[in-house]
Formats: structure tokens, sequence, C-alpha cells
């Protein structure tokens, strides 16, 4: 079964057992998007914990309340998470992210493709 | 982009590292929608600036999930166009103009591409019922970095004695996490704000013993179900040892390795009682702890209302 979300910030889907994420363009997450992303997330999933695949070639920035929100209760649920990034501005935007060790096993990939062999582990 | 345009860029950089050598990190620079190394170094350097300005209002680690935002205490009156009447001199100070160059002009006009639309947004409830607001509105200095104020914005109705002006003044420090936190809970019980004083004056760790505690403190993220380990054999394990793993928690964090367990048990039951439909039962099991009744007790402690009253509230 396939459940699609879409807000002002990203469209996320499950598909074969792992979530799609993927941030709009140019999106600035702040404390308060952060709590909606993972309530949003957590919606579509039902009680059910996935792997999550996270393409972040949109996301301009994220404050430190966010990343330390996201990276700690706002993992609930998520088996493991591949972000996917490959511009020099995501690449640094994950090193900030993993510096605060989130609390389920996470990887940075170049394609989604990687990312999905990585997540199949999980699923 | 073009050559001249990526100089701007590395100036405003540059400008910025100017500030922060001279230690002032409260300005942060203004992003593009590029996603190039520039954009990539501006992104950190912002970063870096908000982790040096929250570890120094920390001054010992306290608290060190909260962040601190910085206000000056800056006055603006604005006429009925919106226009500088009269402001003090921290404008001036902070955004580095002569304040003859902010008397008469626009307000908006100092104001990040963003922050214009937030602040165009608010302008439309001065028409509204209500008459005050609080807004985050980052204030563009003359040598284009950005200083991110919280304000708040009071209209006067045209009966009032101010005729149809604007008042706007900037805060002092604020925990941003805790507005939010503080938001819900008077959400939910109607009640007054409460804010509690930090504790301060806290002798500060060596850099490996800080690195030490944090990585502790990341590993019991990690198994939140299970009870907390022997603290003898925790120390141990991550190479220091039990007298200063109890010291470490109380000043990294500002608890003992058990509340601060308890804690992240809690900010995660919080999430799954908010955002799922799991039976606080289960969720109670998930986070650790071994009843419901428990979790409830230690909740509604903890936030200042009990997860019944939560999920009834966001579903």
């Amino acid at each position: 079964m396939e459940r699609y979300t879409e807000n002002n910030y990203a469209s996320f889907w499950l598909q074969n057992g792992i979530i799609h994420f993927v941030y709009k363009n140019q999106v600035s997450i702040k404390y308060p998007m952060a709590i909606k992303i993972v309530a949003d997330r957590l919606k579509i999933q039902q009680g059910v914990s996935y792997p999550v695949l996270c393409n972040i070639k949109g996301l301009k920035e994220i404050d430190k309340d966010s990343r330390r929100f996201l990276s700690n209760e706002g993992s609930s649920l998520i088996t493991a998470v591949a972000f996917v990034s490959h511009t020099p501005l995501s690449s640094i935007l994950t090193k900030l992210y993993t510096r605060n060790k989130p609390i389920i096993p996470t990887e940075v990939f170049q394609t989604e493709q990687e990312a999905l062999e990585y997540l199949s582990q999980y699923v | 982009m073009t050559d001249l345009e990526n100089r701007k860029r590395l100036e405003n950089i540059f400008n910025h590292l100017i500030k922060m050598s001279s230690g002032n990190f409260s300005y942060r620079l203004e992003r593009t929608n590029k996603t190039d190394e520039l954009e990539a170094l501006t992104a950190l350097v912002n970063g870096t600036s908000e982790e040096i300005q929250d570890a120094f209002f920390h001054q010992s680690y306290i608290n060190l999930h909260d962040s601190y935002r910085f206000a000056s205490q800056m006055f603006f009156l604005l006429d009925e166009q919106f226009n500088i009447m009269e402001l003090n001199s921290s404008p001036s100070k902070f955004l580095e103009y002569h304040t003859e160059d902010l008397l008469n002009n626009p307000f908006e006009s100092f104001l990040s591409d963003n922050s214009k639309k937030t602040w165009g947004k608010t302008l439309k409830l001065k028409s509204s019922k209500k008459h005050e607001k609080n807004i985050l509105l980052e204030f563009k200095t003359k040598t284009n970095l950005l200083l991110p104020s919280y304000c708040k914005v009071i209209f006067f109705s045209n009966a009032s004695f101010l005729k149809g002006k604007t008042i706007i003044t900037s805060f002092d420090f604020i925990q941003a996490r805790k507005i939010i936190e503080e938001k819900l809970e008077r959400k939910i019980n109607q009640s007054n704000d409460t804010t509690k004083a930090n504790k301060s004056n806290k002798k500060a760790l060596s850099f490996t013993d800080v690195a030490i505690i944090r990585a502790i403190g990341e590993h019991l993220n990690t198994r939140l179900q299970l009870p907390l380990p022997n603290l003898k054999d925790l120390a141990h394990e991550f190479g220091t040892n039990e007298f200063k793993l109890k010291k470490g928690f109380k000043e990294l964090y500002g608890m003992t390795a058990s509340k601060y367990l308890k804690n992240q048990r809690l900010r995660k039951a919080h999430v799954l009682i908010a955002d799922t439909n799991k039976s606080i039962k289960t969720i109670a099991k998930m986070v650790g702890l071994k009843r419901g009744n428990h979790l409830s007790r230690e909740f509604k402690e903890r936030f200042g209302y009990s997860p019944t009253k939560l999920r009834s509230k966001t579903k």
C-alpha cells in the first residue's frame, strides 16, 4: 500500500517498506516545523517502524534545536536513515546533523540507489 | 552566479568572521538559493556562530539541548506608514547605521528578504482585533549581516493616544525550546507562564571529560527501553570512573544520570503520545518505564500536563 502526504516543506510516502522523504526546494527548518515534520511522518506510519530515505537536495538550512530534536526523540519509530546528498551544501548540512550522534543508524550517500541498498537490510 | 556576486558573498563571509573574531556571535550571514561550495561555507559559518553563541550563554554546559536566542533591547516607534519615527540607541549600534540613516525610512528596509514577508503578514493583523504579536525578525546590518531578534510588535488603533502608530521592541535572552514547550503547556492548562531560572556558576569540565560524558549520554539515548546500567560499569566502559561520571552529568546536563535517562524517556514518550495512536501502556514499555501510571505521573511532573490531556489536544 502507498500512503502519500505532501505539505509546505516536503512530500513523503511509504513504498516497499521504506519511507521516502523529499524536502521541497529552499526549505528552512526551525524548531516548530521540525515538530510538525515528525508528527506528519508518524501519521502515515500508523504506529509501525520503518527505515527512511531522506532526499535533502532542497534543504536550505536547519537550526540547532531542530537538528537535536530530529536526531533524538524526533527519530522515534525509525529503524535507520539514509540521507541522499550530492551538493556541497547538503554535504555540510548532513555533517552538522550527524555531529550530535543520532540515536539510530544514519548514513549519507551520493545516490538514491546506494541509499536504498543500505536500507534494504532494515526493511 | 557572476564573479562579482561571488566576490560579494565571500566578502560577507569575511565580514562575519571578523565580527566573530571580536567576540560577537549574534549575527548571521544571509543565505542564497545556491548549493555550491560558497553556500556550504556560509551554512557552516552560521552553524558555527550558533554553536559558539549557545556555548557562551550556557556557561557551564547546563541545558545542552536548549538554545538561547539573543536579542538586544531595540525600540522602534513607527508612523502610520511604518516609517521609523523614534528609536533608542541600540539599533544604530547593532545595525551599524547612524541614527539619521534609520529615521524616516521604512522599517521594512532594514529587514532580510525572508523577514520582509513575515513583516508583511504581520501588518495584516493591524486591521484585525489582535493588536500584539511576537515575531522573529532578521534585521540586516549595513555590512549585509543578519541579526535575528525576537520582537514584540504592538499596533495602536486610531482611537488610542498613539493614533495608528506601531511600537516594536526586541526581547532579552530567551530559550527557544522553552518557548515552544511553555506555549504547549499554556495551551493545555490555560495557565500562566512560568519561567525557571537556570543554575549558574558551575565549574567547567575538561574537554575530554565533556566528550566522554556526551558519549555516555548519547549511548543512553540509544537504549532507552533498557534499565540504567550500573554506573561504575558504565563509567569503566567509557574509560572514566564513577565519580567523574556523576560529577560530569551534573555539570554537563544539570542532572544525575538517572534523571537524564528519565528526561530522555519522557521526551520520546511525548512524541509518541502526541503523534501516534499507541496506548500509554505500550509507550511506557517502549521507553523503559514499567507501567502506564508511572509514565503518567512522571510525564505530568516534567511537562505540566498529563499524557491523556496531550493526546486529546493533538488528535
